[in-house]
């Protein structure tokens, strides 16, 4: 395997329900992600594309193949073994933000690596807060926070752990366009500025441009594969 | 504060109103717990230290042996304290009313006159071998007053002790009279040594120099009281085994004997309650983890997603449980403990009252129960955690994800009949209610459990009150004083002078004696009863004969269906092998038994096969009366006085100053009803009140399960509503769904709280007879305020949810 690859998926497929009553989900899925390489996945409603992002993040198992990240098999891991690692390696960003309501700002951020028992840095925190342009709202509780606002929060909680891969499932799918526009410009600053790897999961064609790399999927396969330098 | 705590503590705060009830809940289990461990072993102690004051602070007593035996047992090493006492003799000593014949001189050592029954009135006790302690009951009797610092002068008939069949069996023998000026140096309470001896008062003086003549008495008090067994069976192998006998009640409050006693009763009504109350805190606890945990199932999976473990998500609800120990426990201990201390007086007033022997309930409080009610909480709590645990524990990210905390859909069938009568609101209510079966279970049980202790509780204070009710309570007197049979029991003459002296007191209305005793008809030999009488049912029942008192002074009323002798004939009767002749003034068929003892309502019948003799007690005096002393049975002998008094608690003082009160009991039936009234109330108050704190917690649980329940259906009741669902149709389908579940709930506890009451009322029948109580007026109350509880959380939730 090689260096720059991050993340590699091996013949992913995820199949729901019984004999009589299977859907499948995800067809034999396989492909590798470069180390700070910006995806947007795409497909219609019920594509299969969330179904993939929740097999990256070990969130839920394939019915079979493996994901790797950092060459490691996540679905191979116990479960306690899985929670480290998605703490330490995986950023998860959701289309409702899913903040801890009884936790302001900073704490929602810090939450991951807390979980961690890691160290603050508070210097590189306060850079984080500002990037995420929340300086003003760091004492705020989530439900004092606009929805933009809430997302960013997510975003920020999902960089502190410095994860090898983030994984954002419709950030923007409940947002207005302008502040859609602020957290894609967000997210690219990060993948340029940490050189964070970013996995984004959305229908909207506009957005997904962005990204280096565009994956089509239709009925649980991928249709389509482009990067941007292809085009 | 780390994060886990962190979050624990910061959920706690955010839902205050469920924070306080379930806090409540655990103080009213801690309080509950701590009191009745308190005042368990509060109890006890004051049994301990009564008996310690009443009968004496030693396991074994050995009466007349040696010296040399006596002094031996100082050197043994399971023995704390070894109290010696020795018999100097005896002096003639008249009195006042009593057949006492004299005043016995007891010596007793340091540790005897610190640990037998001396209870100083007055005074102190006597430092040498001519100070003296004296009962008041001698000084009342005394033929003239006497106080402290007095001379006594007595001719002291000194014994000692010959001990043969190799120290088997001993005697008492003279050993010369030396006149003694005994200074009177403190007045004490009678001792049980005086109560039970039949013919002499009791003297205490100090034992200075024990004599190896005199026969010694010894009391022993073990370390170990769980060792007196082995010890005592080891004793009653010697040659003491005649002379050995234990303190069978401090023997008992201390623990020390297997049987199943009072002791071991309370032991087990105290464990009993706990374990209800541990099982409700549980239950209760449980629920409210539950409640909480289902509502925060986003904010676990959203924990999950970013990465926290199994360990930490246990961490937290763990943490929650100990964050609300913290909080109740101090609080709890200091409720229940405090209720303990300041009501222990208050019982112990009521129960001295009640038991008239000086019973007085110290507060005692012991670490290690204290400790225990930490424990049993914190164990309670950790066991109410188990299950939010696991629920958390299974918490999904994916349904974070995908925002799909709603309740999980699962399809409910129903039958055609059901929908039609149901309509669709019933329908809607029907099938919520089936798919989330677990979700209404937590609100089911709490239901349940308030029907159920309705149920329990105002049965259990309506058996109280009928039992207090219950207490023969005589509508005709207020006063019985009667003699007290058994070994040492008070002289015929004495009792009858004690009948004597209170006839003549102030407040007497009325009064009735009958003494009854039997003697044999010389005739036929057969057995007669015999009733002497005196005072308002006899006059009563010569009215009914047609007789007048002065006609029956010398003469008696022969019951018989077949008289042998006719009226104005003379009866021979035999007595203790004396003969009495009593001529017959008038014979009768009716058994006056029950009009003479005083009934109420006496039911005059035929006397049947039994003789019987009615004599005034003008007669009765005269003879010789079988009292029974030398019998081991009870059978026929009685002395009864019924008074109807206009002061009957005075009157009470007034005889109890010179009667002997372990000889002649009196019974005060206004005191007792009174007593008895407190007794009721004050477990009424405390019955109420815990049903009352159990309520107030039992609904807020509901509350705050539909208030749950209904903001996850909050999406659910959007569309219905989009879709045109009328407010009409809502408050019908709330309706239907309190009804469906809260019947359920109430019919559960309604069957089970009937059953056990009916338990209860069966252990308690055996005690005493008493009606069954079915509590149908709280059952009908508790349908109704159940079902107006969960309709007006459903209504207050909703109200809510429409403002928002």
């Amino acid at each position: 395997m090689s260096e720059d690859i991050i993340l590699k998926c091996e013949n992913l497929t995820k199949i729901y329900g019984n004999e009589e009553n299977k859907t499948i989900a995800l067809d034999n899925v396989s492909f590798n992600v470069k180390r700070g390489q910006f995806i947007s996945i795409i497909g219609a409603s019920g594509s299969g594309k969330s179904t993939l992002l929740h097999l990256l993040g070990g969130v839920d198992k394939p019915t079979s193949g493996s994901v790797f990240i950092n060459n490691i098999d996540i679905h191979s891991l116990t479960e306690n073994d899985l929670s480290a690692f998605r703490r330490k390696e995986i950023g998860l960003i959701y289309q409702f933000y899913n903040l801890l309501p009884i936790m302001n700002v900073k704490e929602n951020i810090l939450l991951p690596s807390q979980l961690d028992k890691r160290k603050i840095d508070e210097k590189e925190l306060n850079d984080l807060i500002n990037v995420l342009g929340l300086g003003d709202r760091v004492t705020h509780l989530p439900n004092q926070l606009s929805g933009g606002q809430q997302q960013r929060v997510a975003i920020g909680r999902a960089l502190i752990n410095h994860p090898a891969l983030i994984l954002a499932d419709e950030p923007t799918g409940n947002l207005d366009s302008k502040s859609s526009e602020e957290i894609v410009e967000l997210l690219k600053v990060s993948n340029k500025k940490y050189n964070q790897t970013i996995l984004l999961v959305t229908h909207d064609e506009k957005i997904a441009k962005e990204a280096d790399r565009i994956i089509t999927i239709k009925d649980g396969k991928i249709v389509k594969d482009i990067e941007k330098n292809e085009e | 504060m780390n994060i886990l705590s962190s979050i624990a503590w910061k959920n706690l705060k955010r839902n205050k109103k469920r924070t306080i009830a379930t806090s409540i809940g655990i103080i009213v289990s801690v309080a509950l717990i701590s009191f009745i461990f308190t005042l368990i072993y509060s109890f006890q102690n004051s049994m301990i230290e009564n008996t310690k004051k009443s009968v004496g602070n030693y396991h074994i007593h050995i009466d007349e042996t040696a010296s040399e035996v006596a002094t031996k047992f100082k050197q043994m090493q399971k023995i704390e304290k070894v109290g010696i006492s020795q018999t100097i003799g005896a002096s003639d000593y008249e009195t006042q009313i009593y057949a006492k014949q004299g005043i016995r001189i007891e010596a007793y050592d340091e540790t005897s006159l610190f640990n037998r029954d001396i209870s100083i009135i007055e005074g102190r006790l006597p430092k040498n071998e001519k100070e003296i302690l004296i009962s008041s009951y001698l000084v009342n009797n005394m033929n003239e007053p006497v106080k402290i610092g007095d001379k006594l002068t007595l001719d002291v008939q000194k014994v000692k002790l010959t001990i043969y069949n190799d120290g088997k069996d001993s005697v008492l023998e003279p050993d010369g009279v030396e006149k003694v000026v005994y200074t009177i140096t403190g007045i004490i309470k009678q001792t049980r040594q005086e109560a039970s001896s039949s013919n002499a008062y009791i003297a205490i003086t100090k034992l200075e120099q024990i004599e190896e003549a005199r026969p010694c008495e010894v009391t022993i008090l073990l370390k170990n009281p769980k060792e007196e067994n082995a010890f005592y069976q080891a004793l009653m192998n010697t040659n003491l085994a005649n002379h050995v006998s234990e303190n069978s009640e401090l023997l008992l409050w201390q623990g020390a004997t297997n049987e199943m006693n009072e002791k071991s009763q309370m032991e087990l009504i105290g464990i009993l309650s706990i374990i209800i109350v541990v099982a409700i805190t549980i239950i209760l606890i449980r629920n409210s983890f539950q409640i909480s945990i289902s509502e925060r199932m986003k904010e676990f999976g959203t924990l999950i997603s970013i990465g926290a473990n199994s360990k930490q998500i246990t961490k937290i609800v763990l943490l929650e449980g100990i964050i609300y120990a913290i909080i109740s426990i101090p609080i709890g201990l200091i409720l229940g403990i405090g209720i303990v201390f300041f009501s222990t007086r208050g019982i112990g007033n009521v129960l001295e009252n009640i038991y008239r022997n000086e019973l007085n309930i110290q507060f005692s409080i012991n670490g290690l129960f204290v400790i225990a009610t930490i424990l049993i909480t914190l164990l309670s709590t950790f066991i109410s955690c188990i299950k939010p645990i696991k629920e958390a524990k299974k918490a999904s990210p994916i349904e974070v994800i995908k925002q799909n905390n709603e309740i999980k859909n699962k399809d409910v069938k129903i039958s055609k009949v059901k929908s039609k009568f149901l309509g669709i609101e019933g329908e809607l209510a029907y099938k919520n209610i089936k798919r989330n079966k677990r979700k209404y279970c937590s609100t089911t049980i709490s239901i349940s459990i308030i029907m159920i202790l309705v149920i329990i509780v105002s049965g259990i204070i309506q058996y109280v009150f009928s039992i207090v009710n219950n207490t023969y309570m005589p509508t005709n007197r207020n006063i019985d004083v009667g003699i007290i049979y058994g070994y040492g029991q008070e002289e015929t003459s004495t009792v009858f002078k004690n009948f004597d002296r209170i006839k003549k007191q102030d407040s007497i209305i009325d009064y009735s004696i009958l003494v009854s005793f039997k003697g044999i008809i010389k005739e036929n030999n057969k057995s007669i009863s015999i009733y002497g009488c005196e005072g308002k049912q006899y006059k009563d029942y010569l009215d009914n004969l047609g007789l007048k008192y002065e006609d029956t002074v010398k003469t008696g009323i022969f019951i018989s269906n077949n008289p042998i002798v006719q009226e104005g004939q003379t009866l021979n009767i035999i007595i203790k092998n004396k003969e009495y002749e009593i001529p017959i003034i008038k014979t009768s068929n009716l058994d006056p038994y029950m009009q003479l003892s005083g009934f109420d309502n006496p039911k005059i019948l035929n006397v049947g096969n039994y003789e019987k003799l009615v004599i005034s007690n003008d007669i009765a005096k005269t003879i010789d009366i079988d009292d029974e002393r030398d019998s081991n049975v009870r059978g026929n002998f009685s002395m009864d006085m019924k008074i109807n008094s206009s002061n009957p608690n005075q009157l009470e003082k007034e005889i109890l100053q010179f009667v002997n009160p372990n000889k002649i009991a009196v019974v005060n039936y206004t005191k007792q009803k009174e007593d008895a009234q407190r007794i009721s109330t004050i477990m009424s108050i405390f019955l109420y009140g815990l049903l009352l704190v159990i309520s107030l917690i039992g609904i807020t649980n509901i509350y705050n399960t539909i208030t749950a329940n209904m903001n996850l259906r909050k999406r659910e009741f959007e569309i219905l509503k989009a879709i045109g669902m009328s407010n009409k149709q809502f408050n019908k389908m709330f309706t239907y769904e309190s009804l469906l579940y809260g019947l359920k709930a109430l019919i559960i506890g309604t069957l089970i709280g009937i059953l056990l009451n009916y338990g209860i009322y069966s252990i308690l029948k055996a005690k005493q007879n008493m009606p069954y109580y079915f509590p149908i007026v709280q059952i009908i109350i508790m349908l109704i305020a159940t079902i107006m509880v969960i309709h007006i959380s459903t209504k207050v939730t909703w109200n809510k949810q429409e403002l928002d």
